[in-house]
């Protein structure tokens, strides 16, 4: 069995990011969208707890916020690593961990802390950091000057 | 994933899970250990905050955390707008600049003092203010004479909040104007703030501390440095939310510890004490953590505990058989309750059974579940208590188990000795008995016949023989053990210490009234005839200041008293008592009823200008005057002795 081509590793990514991309971005949307009708509605268990508000403000906010790292990785982090599904494998982790974790600690929390979901959040910070590191280690070594026949 | 790869991911697996064990085990351990609290630092209540925010808030609410407060536009609670209180001649002016609060006070004679309010004591019912002194003797505050009543929203002389006459005339003189001027620094810290030390030196000057101005979460919990300090690491935290490890040793938790000693972390306050120990209380403060059991550092005072080798002290401020009928002594009322000695201890009735430091209305801190018939409830479940027990359709338990017959804050409270009445026992020991309070047109010998009544077996016929034996019951037997028969000698309260240290010569005279022992003529046992009288009008004219000024109250209260008989008995007692607290306490029940402002009748007026009030309301109130000769008969029998409350 021969191993896929980059071109065909860098579509995958391509098209794994776009899916997981736009439906993140869907999902942590309509989570915003349930946290302003819990202010419209004045639900009390959101807005009288100052943790479980802050909690899922975070995970709104970085829900959001990570699919659309996601979607740009779709368009210009994919191209980096042809050869390799990894950076993009940890960037999603992060993306459904991070938020995950601050959503899932908000329910049924002690006093003064998140409850054990949060454990996600550190892991998938640290998934974060993994991709990002090799994105930017990769972006490094893309070579300083464009080769071929229209280069200057 | 190479071979080379996957070994190291194993290494870094191992690495961590065994860093992670071993952190887990020492946390454990850690958190196994017993702490000794008492050399632990206070934390302030804004770190408890920071991770208890749900009873920070709930505790904010109550008037305990505002109980003693820098004065501030938001603390202050008083008007100090350039009105001025007029008292027997003295005049007090209440300003406010820049620089903060004042008190101007002047003389009869035009001496005019400015004093700077630096501190507020109380919240709910009066606020009173503190000024402050530099001076060789260090920084000392003291109580000044006035005080803003909240809920009158007027300015009062601290004459009328506590049981003493008034001034013998006019213009009083200053001491009488200063009688209740107390120096802060050994008397109210004790009990209004967290972890006082009144830091007196052996010059008798004072370097006073306190760990947080009011009774805040420390108070209750114990010293919190070590527990800031050591919950900052997240997995401590989660090992305790989670219930891997026992209670945390740096904090204590009323809630866990057994009925007596979480009573004690009340006791402290709410039940006056003495303490073999007094120079080193005043020189270092009170060395009792939350947890500890109360007694290794102070006894509760009782009636005939003896102060300096004299006996009957303490006397007035309980009734004959020993039941607290002053606040501050709830602490004793419940070591008297038989429901705090019945059944296995860790279900004993505990301060807690009722009220809540995180829960219910901030006046009076009753947990929702105990409103109501709910406290008793608890254990007097419907198959052992009917409903029908009551005989009444609209009595709760405690107005007959715990009745209105303890004075304190110019009102009457409920007696924290719970108990089952019995009329005859209480008419033969001298204590007001629940029936009479309500039924104010009745005698005592009626109220023993209908509980004889209507609860056979629980209480017996009324003697009507003057001198009769008195026969306890195996409860109060069983109750009166539990007073201290062996006092401690030579033992003085900080309170009294201060008194004693007190500058205002007059108090010391208050306090020598007090160890006349009144409460022994004033509430003997009364005579064959009176028993068939009505007993509230012999409390309400015949008794002395603690019986008038509950039956006044419990005159107000009753719905069974007709309302222009009621006005009556009230409007005699605005223009004859020379008490003012029980004046005001009179005028708030007729002001409640026909819808009187404040201004209306002003209790620490003079003579002359109170006449003057009374005519008028007189004039407007339907009323029936009560029989002058009886009322004259009972006066005569009456008691004026300034009590020291002790606050």
């Amino acid at each position: 069995m021969s191993s896929p081509t980059p071109t065909a590793i860098a579509a995958r990514e391509r098209r794994a990011s776009l899916r997981f991309g736009w439906t993140a971005l869907f999902a942590w949307a309509l989570a915003g969208v349930g946290l302003e009708t819990a202010h419209g509605f004045k639900w009390a268990p959101y807005l009288d707890d100052p943790l479980t508000r802050l909690l899922l403000t975070l995970a709104h906010a970085h829900g959001v916020g990570l699919a659309l790292v996601v979607l740009a990785h779709a368009a210009v982090g994919a191209p980096l690593h042809p050869e390799r599904r990894a950076p993009g494998h940890l960037l999603r982790a992060a993306a459904a961990f991070l938020p995950l974790g601050f959503a899932l600690g908000a329910i049924a929390h002690p006093e003064g802390d998140p409850s054990l979901g949060i454990l996600l959040v550190p892991l998938g910070a640290l998934a974060l950091l993994g991709a990002l590191a090799q994105l930017a280690a990769r972006a490094w070594r893309l070579p300083t000057r464009e080769s071929g026949p229209d280069a200057p | 994933m190479s071979g080379r790869r996957a070994l190291w991911a194993l290494a870094g697996a191992a690495i961590a899970l065994g860093l992670g064990g071993w952190r887990w085990g020492r946390a454990q351990a850690e958190l196994g250990r017993e702490r000794d609290l008492h050399a632990v630092g206070y934390a302030g209540s804004d770190a408890c905050r920071r991770c208890h925010g749900d009873h920070w808030e709930s505790w904010r609410r109550t008037h305990h955390g505002r109980m003693t407060q820098e004065a501030t536009a938001e603390s202050v609670l008083g008007a100090f707008d350039g009105r001025s209180l007029a008292y027997f001649g003295w005049t007090a002016r209440f300003e406010r600049d820049e620089a903060g609060h004042w008190v101007v006070v002047e003389s009869p004679e035009g001496a005019v003092e400015r004093m700077r309010v630096d501190r507020t004591v109380g919240s709910r019912r009066v606020q009173q203010y503190l000024a402050r002194r530099d001076g060789s003797a260090g920084t000392t505050w003291w109580r000044l004479p006035v005080a803003w009543h909240v809920e009158e929203q007027r300015w009062m002389h601290m004459n009328g909040a506590f049981l003493t006459p008034d001034p013998d005339a006019a213009p009083a003189s200053r001491a009488d104007f200063e009688r209740h001027v107390v120096r802060w620094n050994d008397n109210c810290v004790f009990c209004h703030n967290v972890a006082p030390n009144p830091g007196r030196g052996p010059d008798g000057g004072f370097e006073t501390e306190v760990a947080e101005l009011g009774v805040a979460c420390e108070a209750c919990h114990g010293p919190g440095a070590d527990h800031v300090a050591e919950n900052a690491d997240p997995l401590r935290r989660y090992l305790l939310h989670y219930d891997v490890a026992e209670a945390d040793p740096t904090a204590v938790s009323p809630a866990a510890l057994d009925p007596a000693r979480r009573a004690d972390v009340c006791g402290r306050c709410h039940g006056q004490r003495l303490t073999g120990e007094i120079d080193r209380f005043l020189a270092e403060g009170d060395p009792f953590v939350p947890g500890d059991d109360l007694a290794l550092y102070s006894e509760p005072l009782w009636r005939d505990t003896p102060l300096n080798g004299e006996e009957g002290v303490f006397a007035a401020r309980f009734w004959p058989d020993g039941t607290p009928r002053l606040t501050a002594y709830e602490y004793q009322g419940w070591q008297q309750s038989p429901c705090s000695v019945r059944g296995p201890a860790s279900g004993r009735m505990s301060c807690t059974s009722c009220h809540g430091m995180h829960e219910g209305d901030p006046r009076g801190q009753l947990r929702p579940e105990a409103e109501g018939d709910g406290a008793c409830r608890g254990c007097h479940g419907s198959s052992a208590i009917p409903a029908s027990h009551a005989r009444h359709e609209t009595v709760a338990c405690v107005d007959c188990h715990m009745p209105r017959v303890v004075y304190g804050l110019i009102g009457a409270h409920r007696s924290h000795r719970v108990e089952s009445p019995d009329p005859a026992r209480q008419a033969r020991s001298g204590r007001p008995d629940a029936c009479t309070l309500c039924h104010v047109g009745e005698s005592r010998a009626w109220a023993a016949r209908e509980t004889a009544r209507l609860w056979p077996g629980a209480s017996a016929p009324l003697d009507l023989e003057p001198g009769a034996v008195h026969a306890p019951s195996p409860d109060q037997d069983a109750m009166e053990e539990r007073q201290p028969e062996d006092v401690i000698a030579n033992d003085t309260a900080a309170e009294d210490i201060a008194a004693n240290d007190m500058a205002a010569e007059d108090t010391a005279a208050e306090d020598t009234a007090d160890t006349d022992d009144p409460s022994q003529a004033t509430l003997a046992t009364p005579t064959a005839g009176a028993r068939e009288e009505p007993e509230l009008e012999r409390m309400l004219f015949g008794g002395d200041p603690i019986e008038r000024a509950l039956a006044a109250d419990a005159l107000g209260r009753s719905p069974l008293a007709d309302p222009a008989r009621r006005a009556g008995l009230l409007l005699d007692v605005l223009a004859a008592d020379p008490y003012p607290a029980v004046r005001r306490i009179a005028f708030r029940q007729l002001a409640a009823e026909h819808d009187l402002p404040w201004a209306a009748f002003d209790p620490t007026g003079t003579p002359t200008a109170r006449r003057a009030q009374v005519a008028a309301l007189a004039a407007t109130l339907p009323h029936v005057p009560p029989d002058p000769a009886r009322v004259a008969t009972l006066r005569a029998q009456a008691a004026h002795h300034a009590i020291h409350i002790g606050e």
